[in-house]
């Protein structure tokens, strides 16, 4: 397999806090990799790290052979990153098909962009023949629930084509059906696209993940299979006093 | 259903906002169904087109119901409208707050009143000149403003408004310093029209220009250029996760507003054939901005209504109570930022005004936020690269 992206000896502070300290992480091409940790570990400002929304302290990110530390967010996305944001970052005075076609502007041609959009909020449940009603295309995404803009950015993503896809926490405050929606967006992903999952659902990231990085004061503690993950004590021990709802009793549960 | 976008669709023959309008007073829920909704958007339809053919024909008709000093003063308040639509374009919709259109006003201004008074320019002639005059100080400004956001961009906007009425009462043998420059000939709209002689012609000539540079503004907002400057505003941090270069962007967009702020520094000397740095200072900026956020600054047409109120009132007050009509306008201020918190626009219901209003005013209490902290609606708290 071929890497896709590598990070090395990245390291970014907020003041006399280390949010990312020496991290490599590399991701193979097609690869499903997870993120987990608690909160403030880091996670984010990784994601931030790699989509460009922040500059490294120190440190070195190739992306497809390229060297793209010195280069901003909306350069990266034109490459082929593309992201979602812990909180979902969506144009609310626009509809929410447009929200999708600009998305798409870079990565689409003009007579595509409108056919693209609309299949991809066909797959995130916003089209009229999914869970939401009928004419959630053409509504202000200023009128979305949580967890529907959260949907619509996940679309807005894929509508860029990318390469790389970040995840910052996409199940959070998703209803259970939007769960086995975005469950099943995921899965069926094709694997030209790679993903980097940052996400607190341990299900969806055991159903989804390749590789699973366990992050901890912004340093990787362990990084494995699924199973190599659930059974590793370095684990246990960050975690330790307030494991995550489903890290341990998987093994038990089968 | 057809889902609407403003990416496909331009200048439809359906009014501006009567598509969002059912959508956007019911947050939280989907929008009624298509076939409920269109008896009332067909009244709406009607009653938009009527009051606008109403309006246009009393604007057209205005010059003749009114004396010639009055019509010289409306000639100067469409004047106005047009650097604030100008200012609306970048506070309203592309949220780059601005007091600083009164620099490429100026510069527009001071051109066609050096190339009228050394060539007789005709008036097409100086309205791209002053177009092109207006643009260039933007372009040399926006290195300057394009970075900045909230706050800091009105800070670094007025400064640079100030600099411009500074340069104009310096610049003694180009500007005529604080006497300006008077003296101007009335000339032709075109060749081959006939001279504009008097203050009738004058107006009908600035409102036929105002009318066709506001319509392209309006129009070129419905593209899909005007969706991605609302982008920039709703949440930047999206349009460069999306690949879009947002401080290009802003930078054609200041642009763009300075070329249309040029034009209306062309109209001004052909209204008033006189100048001086006093058309340019900061109660002119501040009335400005007044003028837009009264009438909404997501909206073009709104904030030209707004600002053509703020003049006329301004003009009317100072009759009336001389030396108080600043008071007056503060007072003015804080009762529009209380009682219409999106702009008079989005209160009276009047679509095609209120139609970027509903999420684009000025001071509607999200709006505030970012004016005040510097940051943008949802944008979280890294605005800026």
């Amino acid at each position: 397999m071929t890497t896709l992206l590598a990070a090395e000896g990245l390291c970014r502070r907020y003041g006399s806090l280390v949010a990312v300290d020496a991290l490599d992480l590399r991701l193979d091409e097609g690869e499903r990799h997870a993120v987990i940790g608690p909160n403030g570990a880091g996670k984010t400002t990784l994601l931030d790290l790699l989509a460009g929304a922040c500059r490294p302290d120190r440190g070195r990110i190739t992306f497809a052979g390229r060297d793209i530390t010195g280069l901003g967010a909306s350069r990266r996305a034109r490459l082929g990153i593309g992201r979602t944001h812990q909180r979902p970052a969506v144009w609310p005075s626009l509809t929410t098909l447009d929200n999708v076609m600009l998305a798409g502007w870079y990565a689409h041609r003009r007579a595509r962009r409108r056919a693209v959009a609309v299949d991809l909020l066909e797959r995130v449940g916003l089209g009229s023949g999914g869970l939401g009603s009928g004419g959630l295309a053409a509504a202000p995404a200023a009128s979305l629930s949580h967890g529907q803009r959260r949907q619509l950015e996940i679309a807005m993503a894929l509508a860029g084509a990318p390469r790389l896809l970040l995840l910052d926490e996409p199940a959070a405050g998703l209803s259970a059906a939007e769960l086995d929606l975005l469950r099943d967006l995921l899965a069926e992903l094709p694997r030209t696209v790679t993903v980097l999952l940052v996400e607190h659902r341990l299900d969806l990231v055991f159903a989804l993940a390749d590789t699973v990085t366990v992050l901890s004061e912004g340093r990787p503690v362990d990084s494995g299979t699924p199973a190599e993950i659930t059974a590793s004590q370095a684990v246990r021990r960050v975690y330790a006093g307030a494991p995550p709802a489903g890290l341990f009793d998987l093994e038990a549960a089968g | 259903m057809n889902p609407a976008s403003t990416l496909n669709q331009h200048a439809g023959a359906q009014p501006a906002g009567a598509r969002h309008t059912g959508a956007a007073r019911s947050p939280g829920g989907p929008p009624p169904p298509a076939a409920a909704r269109s008896p009332r958007r067909w009244a709406v339809t009607a009653t938009v087109a009527v009051a606008l053919a109403a309006g246009a024909g009393l604007a057209v008709a205005a010059p003749w119901l009114v004396d010639p000093y009055t019509t010289s003063l409306l000639a100067r308040t469409l004047v106005f409208g047009l650097v604030a639509a100008s200012v609306a374009v970048l506070t309203g919709i592309a949220g780059l707050p601005t007091l600083g259109q009164t620099a490429p006003f100026a510069a527009g201004a001071y051109t066609c009143a050096v190339l009228s008074l050394h060539t007789g320019a005709v008036g097409v002639v100086s309205l791209l000149a002053g177009a092109a005059a207006g643009a260039l100080l933007a372009a040399l400004t926006a290195p300057l403003v394009v970075y900045a956001r909230g706050v800091v961009a009105l800070m670094i906007t007025l400064a640079i408004g100030e600099l411009a009425v500074v340069a104009a009462g310096r610049w003694k043998s180009v500007t005529g310093g604080t006497d300006g420059l008077a003296g101007m000939p009335s000339v032709p709209a075109s060749w081959g029209l006939p001279v504009l002689g008097d203050d009738r012609a004058r107006y009908l000539y600035a409102l036929a220009a105002v009318a066709v540079v506001v319509g392209a503004v309006v129009l070129a907002l419905r593209t899909p250029a005007g969706a991605l400057l609302r982008g920039c505003r709703d949440d930047e941090r999206r349009m460069r996760a999306s690949g879009h270069p947002v401080t290009g962007y802003l930078a054609v967009a200041l642009v763009a507003a300075g070329a249309v702020a040029g034009v209306a520094g062309s109209l001004l000397i052909t209204v008033q054939q006189y100048v001086s740095p006093a058309d340019f200072g900061f109660d002119v900026a501040a009335l400005l901005l007044l003028g837009v956020v009264i009438g909404g600054a997501g909206s073009v047409g709104g904030a030209f209504a707004g600002t053509a109120l703020v003049i006329a009132g301004r003009d009317w007050l100072s009759g009336l109570l001389p030396g108080h009509a600043p008071v007056l306008l503060g007072g003015l201020f804080v009762l529009a930022a209380y009682a219409f918190p999106q702009g008079v626009a989005a209160r009276s219901g009047l679509p095609g005004l209120a139609r970027r209003s509903v999420s684009g005013g000025l001071i509607s209490g999200r709006r505030a936020g970012w004016l005040i902290s510097g940051r943008r609606a949802g944008a979280g708290d890294r605005g800026r690269p």
